[in-house]
């Protein structure tokens, strides 16, 4: 008999997608899906999410603190807003399950229908019981190094992994010295911990799955001439990390391992583990990282270091990152020397390092450091073979994830992804797009699932669309306030007098209820609270405990459910922000606990309940650029079921890809071409529209207008307004061409000779002398790496070198960039005879034409002296700009330009697709240079961060928003100059006018506004209030902050 | 009695990176004067100078805005 059933399984239930791996891309791919209305599994196998990078103090190029820009050294995701609030402690998305301890064991099935096995090991301790009291781990006789800490500091046996981990709770080590004393059985306060909780096998159904496993850093242990391991003060770069970071083992304060003093000098040494026998690729990031680090040395020692890199090429190959190097070089007085050490020697006596090495010219120097940093490169992850074989799919040569140019995100197996690190080393950045982008192909794949499971964002917390009661009105009552102080086991109460805090709250003003609770987080404790709101009918919330950011949402849920809005709620940070930090000072302790509930008392009173407004997402995007990532998003959201109007202003699709002939790679571009515009042409879903520029754009997220303008070939101009509910800028960038020599024969760029070696092979065949120079950029152009030229430029090198072995082709460079594995393309250049010069700004190249021929003057660095270079071609790589008409489109939309004059992002690390204004997204070349398949990647990722809106059939938005009185708006404009977003407007509207009389007033679009209330402290006629932080919710007075509302027991006595 | 009286010294912290930073301390047992109260605010640019001068008003003897 056959069985049908496998077959029928698709479309039937609601599919989920599995995610494999919880760091960074995990994290961002399972939540896009999430927000899509997908069910995701987020599998992880070690006890706590985050990754990598959960291990970073600060990112490059902005120094931003991965504490509050972005990731899990505490918490997850980033605490902005509109990057995940979601992930907070108890308001993870309803649609992700998170599976720690968890790694795949088998799995079957097919793109659509797979089964995956699992094996969850125990964590003994229980997540939703653990308040991280901590108690266990001071009684846990286990002491072993600490790995978060790279092995600086121990910890015991059960253990959190990091300060703010997630899920928040302990975990026990269960290796052979932990002898099961029981001990922290015994003292946990919540009976939290299990020690024979079995391990537990589950079978989940994916539709999909997306592998975002990362990599593990270079173990330098097996280059022995480095020391490692052998010579204390010689450091791996996570290490480094660990050190410099303020959640490190020394609060981070740089410091020398064998005597704990200051080094007062510090070498990096660049490509451990990249660039080398082994590892033929590149590892991408270590020259950036290495930089950072050496700011940090400075910041961090105050000056009172030498830093020096040493360094092969300066591979600073993104937005900004040229200028960073520049300031690391001149504002900070970081020395970078060009060579490869190849050995360090220690003095015994000091433990200081030895290195020897010689400058590029031959001279040999010896120096001293105090410390060496070893910038080591990326690797495969561990678990990545045995995975590989599980799952048949295919890795490289190097164990990375093996990936096709045209479908970067997809593996050798149909459904299954691949996202971040995992497939080629990279930042950040790269790794979200990625990530955003494999979750693009999955909508794409399981797209009859897009909103399968819708959830709200009406409040402040997600929740399944499922319902809440009715909302009580309360707006007649007077406040009736109910506190609620929560011991936390001890953690709170051995610190502070609650009880003697609850007798004098009691008697304050509004005050209704002061009760004691044990653990209010605990499923008993919610239910108390929501008993107590409703046997004395509260109307105002004030619970006395741990953080708001860990635990607001879960509250501000509960007393929804008894029908009070979220608002109303306010929270008293006693745990994180008082008895934890003032152990030392009882009696102020608890003087400054009654303050904060004070405050908390006097904010509620002012409290009024706060909605957000529901508006319809159109299901229909705009598309602006028809070129591979134009063409590309719009057929991710056409293909998941929305319409797409896809603008193009010249009369054929294509853009830059119509030039491109080849790739280093080898892949036909053209096939690409041919494919992605049958594909757009054809597809029912997308309206294009070429020979047409947007002239207007106007709306916010869910409902933009924009005026197009058609062009026809007759002379007919054309005008369609359309009404969308997103837009993608795919606008990209172009070969610059402004340069004088361009104007003598024989010197063309390196795209013109690209076009030759197609369409006039017989033109290049024969030549004889070729000079390419790399880094031209058009007078009065800002400098910055074009990324893609070096990568094109030995591309063509090899072309020529295939036509005839014995032209003798010459690049002369500043840094040779072929980062990841095209670093594999550099190797091939030099083996197959092509010459690198390298030359700096100081000495540029000349070219002259000398009795008819060409000629390039350079100076030689090797050898000291000046070079004439005959030549029959000269080709320039030029750089690389932004299109035409940029800056009038950023006008248009009201986005900024980075200082390179691309479109700037929300933030460069952490939302690279996304634009500030919210239901604007960002792809391909208009966002920086890029690679073909950078370009594909980051139009996926647009389209997916646009599907998470469209899938959604109501938006939410407003809420805390600034609010204009327009009685009192004197129209100065302020507002509109001091907003860092743009927003407000002087309007005239009807109803609408200022101070008397006035023709128009300030207006602030609540679907827009960020609420940052900068306006609000600004205006000078106090017009404009914050929601939920209006001048009587933040002004000390209004609240009580520092006054007393009764005299104490004592004075009344006296 | 002047000497008796504790400061009131007013951190204005912005919830995005200021004051998680404040619960990182707190995670990390870091322990700094109790005479520091945190108030939470959506921004700093929530923050003129009306709001630190009516601090003083109220009695505080020193404002910090963090963000």
């Amino acid at each position: 008999m056959v069985d049908l059933r496998r077959n029928q399984v698709r479309g039937s239930p609601a599919q989920a997608v599995m995610v494999v791996g919880g760091g960074i891309s995990g994290m961002r791919a399972a939540l896009d899906l999430a927000d899509a209305g997908l069910k995701v599994y987020l599998v992880e196998q070690t006890p706590c999410l985050g990754g990598r990078v959960a291990q970073l103090g600060f990112m490059f190029p902005q120094h931003d603190c991965v504490l509050c820009r972005g990731t899990p050294d505490h918490g997850y995701g980033c605490t902005r807003p509109s990057i995940s609030p979601a992930y907070l402690e108890h308001n993870q998305h309803p649609n992700i399950e998170v599976l720690t301890n968890t790694r795949i064991i088998d799995i079957e099935g097919q793109a659509g229908d797979f089964t995956v096995s699992l094996r969850q090991e125990p964590r003994y301790v229980d997540p939703e019981r653990c308040i991280s009291c901590g108690l266990c781990a001071r009684v846990c006789p286990v002491e072993l190094p600490d790995s978060y800490q790279q092995g600086m500091t121990r910890r015991k046996a059960i253990y959190k992994v990091a300060a703010r981990a997630v899920p928040d709770a302990y975990v026990i080590d269960r290796g052979p010295y932990c002898d099961e004393c029981g001990q922290c059985v015994e003292v946990c306060p919540t009976n939290a911990i299990d020690l024979h909780e079995p391990a537990r096998l589950r079978h989940v159904e994916a539709g999909a799955i997306i592998l975002a496993l990362g990599f593990q850093v270079y173990d330098p242990t097996e280059l022995e001439e480095l020391g490692y391991g052998r010579f204390p003060n010689v450091l791996h770069a996570m290490q480094y990390e660990r050190l410099a970071s303020r959640s490190g083992p020394t609060e981070g304060v740089v410091i020398r391992p064998s005597d704990g003093q200051r080094p007062r000098s510090i070498a990096w040494l660049q490509c451990i583990g990249s660039r080398d026998q082994k590892n033929g690729y590149c590892s991408s990031i270590c020259c950036m990282y290495a930089t950072k680090e050496a700011m940090l040395a400075k910041q961090r020692l105050a000056g009172q270091v030498d830093c020096t890199i040493f360094i092969m090429d300066e591979r600073a190959f993104n937005k900004e990152y040229s200028r960073y190097f520049a300031t690391a070089r001149e504002r900070y007085g970081i020395r970078y020397v060009r060579c490869r050490v190849s050995g360090i020697h220690e003095d015994p006596a000091t433990h200081d390092l030895i290195l020897h090495y010689a400058e590029p010219d031959g001279t040999r120097h010896e120096e001293r450091f105090e410390a060496v940093v070893l910038a080591t490169g990326l690797q495969p992850p561990e678990s990545a073979r045995h995975l590989a074989d599980l799952l048949e799919i295919e890795l490289n040569e190097y164990g990375f994830c093996q990936t096709d140019k045209f479908t970067p995100l997809q593996t050798s197996r149909p459904g299954v992804f691949v996202c971040g690190a995992f497939s080629s080393p990279k930042e950040i950045a790269e790794t979200i797009i990625d990530a955003s982008g494999a979750a693009a192909e999955v909508m794409r794949l399981l797209n009859d699932q897009l909103n399968a499971h819708p959830y709200s964002r009406e409040w402040p917390f997600v929740i399944a669309a499922d319902g809440l009661p009715p909302e009580r009105d309360v707006s007649g009552e007077a406040p009736r306030v109910g506190v609620f102080a929560c011991t936390c086991g001890k953690t709170i109460s051995e610190a502070l007098d609650l009880r003697g805090l609850l007798q004098d709250v009691a008697r304050w003003p509004d005050v209704e209820a002061a009760e004691l609770l044990d653990f209010a987080c605990l499923p008993e404790g919610l239910t108390e609270l929501k008993e107590a709101i409703q046997k004395h009918n509260l109307n105002r919330v004030v619970v006395a405990g741990c953080s708001n950011r860990t635990h607001d949402a879960l509250f501000q849920r509960t007393v929804r459910q008894v029908g009070l809005n979220p608002y109303l709620l306010e929270m008293v940070n006693l745990r994180e922000q008082c008895s934890q930090v003032h152990r030392q000072h009882s009696a102020q302790a608890n003087r400054k606990a009654r303050e904060l509930v004070r405050m908390a008392i006097g904010r509620v009173r002012a409290a009024q309940p706060v909605h957000k407004d529901k508006h319809p997402c159109l299901p229909v995007a705009l598309v602006i650029g028809g070129g591979v990532a134009g063409m590309t998003a719009a057929l991710a959201i056409a293909d998941s079921g929305y319409r797409v109007h896809l603008v193009e202003r010249s009369d054929a699709l294509g853009g830059n890809l119509l030039n491109l002939y080849y790739v280093a790679e080898g892949y036909n571009p053209q096939r690409l071409l041919r494919d992605l515009v049958n594909r757009v042409r054809a597809h029912t879903h997308i309206t294009v529209f070429t020979r047409t520029e947007v002239t207007r754009h106007w709306g916010h997220v869910g409902h933009f207008h924009a005026l197009l303008r058609t062009s026809h070939p007759s002379g007919l101009v054309e005008e369609t307004e359309i009404e969308h509910g997103v837009t993608i800028v795919a606008t990209g960038a172009r070969e610059t061409h402004e340069h004088p020599l361009l104007e003598l024969p024989g010197v063309i760029t390196q795209r013109e000779l690209e076009e030759r070696i197609i369409h006039q092979p017989e033109t290049v065949t024969g030549l004889q002398d070729v000079v390419m120079i790399q880094c031209v950029r058009p007078p009065g152009m800002p400098d910055y790496c074009s990324r893609v030229c070096c990568t094109n430029t030995i591309k063509n090198a090899l072309r020529l070198k295939l036509f005839n072995p014995a032209c003798r082709v010459i690049v002369l460079y500043k840094n040779i960039v072929t980062y990841g594995f095209r670093e594999e393309y550099y190797t091939e250049a030099r083996k197959r005879g092509i010459l690198f010069l390298r030359y700096t700004d100081a000495e540029p190249p000349q070219v002259l034409s000398q009795d008819g021929r060409l000629l390039v003057r350079v100076r030689d660095l090797a050898l000291d002296r000046t070079l004439d270079l005959p030549a029959d071609l000269v080709t320039m790589s030029m750089s690389v700009a932004p299109s035409e008409g940029t800056a009038a489109l950023a006008r248009m939309l009201r986005v900024p330009l980075s200082s390179e004059g691309f479109f700037e992002e929300a933030q460069m690390k952490l939302r690279p697709m996304d634009f500030m204004r919210e239901g604007i997204f960002l792809a391909g070349m208009a966002h920086y240079p890029k690679f073909l398949e950078e370009s594909i990647s980051h139009a996926l990722a647009a389209a997916a961060r646009a599907l998470t809106l469209l899938s959604q059939g109501a938006l939410h938005l407003g809420g805390i928003v600034a609010q204009v009185d327009p009685s009192k708006c004197v129209g100065c404009l302020t507002c509109t100059r001091t907003c860092p977003f743009a927003i407000p407007q002087v309007i005239q509207q009807e109803g609408r006018t200022g101070v008397g009389g006035l023709g128009g007033a300030a207006y602030i679009d609540p679907a827009q506004c960020q609420g940052c209330g900068t306006c609000t402290g600004e205006c000078p006629a106090s017009a404009i209030q914050l929601v939920n932080y209006t001048d009587e919710q933040v002004m000390l007075r209004s609240i009580g902050g520092l006054g007393r509302w009764l005299p104490t027991p004592q004075e009344v006595a006296r | 009695m002047t000497n008796s009286t504790p400061l009131n010294l007013i951190a204005y912290c912005c919830e995005h990176c200021a004051y998680a930073a404040a619960d990182l301390a707190g995670g990390l047992r870091l322990q700094y004067p109790p005479e520091v109260k945190i108030v939470q605010i959506p921004c700093t640019g929530r923050i003129d100078v009306l709001a630190v001068l009516h601090a003083f008003e109220a009695g505080a003897d020193g404002v910090l805005t963090a963000g």
